[in-house]
């Protein structure tokens, strides 16, 4: 039984699509990164498993449970790090994860361990509402770590954190993952989840674009180069020429330098096509496309595919 | 039971901020100064008896005035203040159901006003065995219960806009055009009615039993006629045969003003997109 399942779900908000037509599996188990630029859909499809927003068509399934249908239950088995949250002024830290242990039947962790955990003991008896942002993330990460979930489900999980907070972050959801439970968080930050993801999807524009393991994505920028080429003048029509040559994507052109993105094997074969067009090549340089290129070229809409 | 766990922490939330001592002192100058004041003055008029029927009469008016501003202010934030903060998403992240945030948040907040009617009723008790000639404290205990059942009444109004509407300031508003409609122009509104079916003229002599329903159909009619049901009182007695203008119909009416809001109100809540 997959983590989360979501067929076909669209959603509408008057005259925008904000999702359309998403098919997404996580697996039991798995840690899943869902990612995607600011304003894809990836927290309209989050507040659709935990039923903050109903779909206009499909169906969401979280832990063989609908989403819709059979809420509670749902939330009873899921730890949630929602976006855009605000904390309880007046609640100290740890009277938030009293809360949420009153709350989630069956659970009796120690608000204190919990709270070291997510490393803000000292600020237990603090109130909350004198919290920094990277404070409260933490403080509702460990609200979301109460009652061993089976399913943790984490919306920009790094966001007001610094780099070594972010660092910690990513060390308890592997501990979450090493414990069994699955973990699915969003991000708009490719470091992160390249980090500690088994699988990505990608989100742009409300569609699912690609959805892979890390590795997977690896292979396939793999076999892709970034060939740069400084000539003594650009030939009129040598972007043409050049998007010509089999295994090119792409070609720009700034003042007398080219920029092709093309499979590695087709080098030889740009640098000769730029010649035939009468242009004398003085430098060139390749570079391994990486995987950053790759999210951007799936979720940046400028590019125009070849 | 998760609506309790909810309930207890808007209770608690109110001992965090004040709020509740403050309505209990309030409550407590309220009717205890009332109850001297009926005491210790001629208040109850020449020669008669100064008895705790005749001061629940006093209370009931005057807390008419009081008690329904209490309820609103009390409960209009409820569910849409932590909509628009963000916090509600803290709360449905947990497992309770919508329906039990808005149930658990009518009971939390009705505690809220519950606990200073109760004590502050208690200290007008206190202070009416002292000073009047007799006390009735059985009466009094029902009218302090039904009392809370008028606040109940409109926190139920207010948390019922509180999850109907998506912002605070829209909820206020409906809360305070209620109140003004009910408190202020309500009487004007059921003549204006009577004058129009009679053809633009006021007609004379007695109202017609459904006006006179009309005009008691708000949750303060509905508490002025139980009063008279739980306290009889020869002077207060209808007038008219209609099974809707005997004092028991009064406990309908409120009973009405307790269901009706917060379910539509929930029922809108439910099928939000939060």
């Amino acid at each position: 039984m997959p983590a989360i399942d979501l067929q076909g779900v669209t959603k509408r908000f008057g005259d925008v699509t904000a999702l359309r037509d998403v098919d997404l599996t996580v697996e039991d188990g798995e840690i899943y990164g869902f990612l995607g630029p600011n304003g894809a859909g990836k927290s309209t499809t989050i507040n659709i498993l935990l039923d903050f927003i109903r779909p206009t068509s499909g169906t969401a399934n979280v832990l063989g449970y609908d989403a819709q249908a059979e809420t509670v239950e749902v939330r009873k088995h899921v730890g949630v790090l929602p976006d855009g949250f605000d904390v309880y002024d007046r609640l100290t830290g740890r009277q938030h994860v009293q809360f949420a242990i009153d709350s989630k039947p069956g659970a009796d962790d120690n608000p204190m361990a919990i709270l070291e955990r997510v490393g803000i003991p000292d600020a237990a008896d603090r109130k909350a509402g004198g919290y920094s942002k990277g404070m409260a993330q933490r403080l509702v990460l460990g609200m979301a770590l109460v009652g061993n979930p089976d399913l943790l489900i984490l919306d920009e999980p790094s966001t007001g954190l610094d780099p070594n907070g972010a660092r910690e972050m990513r060390e308890i959801i592997r501990e979450e993952r090493d414990r069994g439970a699955t973990v699915f968080f969003s991000s708009h930050i490719l470091d992160q989840v390249e980090a500690v993801c088994d699988r990505v999807g990608i989100l742009r524009q409300g569609e699912v674009v690609a959805e892979d393991t890390i590795e997977g994505l690896r292979e396939a920028v793999g076999g892709q180069a970034s060939l740069t080429v400084t000539v003594d003048r650009v030939p009129e029509d040598a972007v043409e020429t050049v998007m010509g040559v089999a295994g090119v994507s792409e070609v720009s052109v700034e003042g007398t330098e080219l920029t092709v993105a093309c499979e590695d094997s087709a080098k030889r074969d740009v640098l000769d096509a730029i010649e035939d067009a009468g242009a004398q090549v003085e430098t060139f340089g390749t570079e391994r496309a990486s995987l950053e290129d790759l999210f951007m070229h799936y979720t940046n809409s400028e590019v125009v595919d070849a | 039971m998760s609506w309790t766990v909810v309930a207890k922490k808007d209770f608690q939330d109110a001992v965090r901020a004040k709020s509740l001592w403050a309505l209990t002192a309030i409550f407590v100058l309220f009717a205890g100064g009332l109850s001297y004041a009926y005491g210790a003055t001629d208040l109850a008029g020449g020669n008669s008896d100064i008895t705790a029927i005749g001061f629940i009469g006093f209370l009931q008016s005057a807390g008419v005035l009081l008690v329904p501003i209490i309820g609103l202010l009390v409960g209009y934030k409820a569910v849409v203040g932590e909509r628009e903060s963000g916090s509600l998403k803290l709360l449905l992240g947990l497992p309770h159901s919508r329906r039990n945030v808005v149930f658990g948040k009518l009971v939390g907040r009705t505690l809220v006003v519950a606990v200073p009617i109760l004590v502050g009723y208690l200290a007008a008790a206190i202070i009416g065995i002292a000073l009047f000639d007799t006390f009735a404290f059985v009466d009094f205990i029902l009218f302090t219960l039904l009392t809370i059942g008028f606040g109940l009444a409109y926190i139920s109004i207010a948390v019922g806009f509180s999850s109907a509407m998506a912002s605070q300031s829209r909820a206020a508003a409906l809360a305070i055009g209620l109140w003004v409609m009910f408190q202020l122009g309500w009487q004007a509104l059921v003549i204006l009615v009577q004058w129009v079916v009679n053809g633009f003229s006021l007609p004379s002599g007695q109202m017609e039993p459904w006006l006179v329903l009309l005009l008691q159909i708000t949750p303060n009619g509905g508490y002025g006629m139980s009063t008279f049901f739980f306290i009889p009182d020869e002077a207060f007695t209808s007038q008219y045969d209609a099974f809707y203008l005997q004092d028991w119909f009064g406990l309908v009416i409120l009973a009405f003003w307790i269901v009706v809001p917060i379910t539509l109100g929930y029922l809108r809540f439910e099928r939000a997109d939060l």
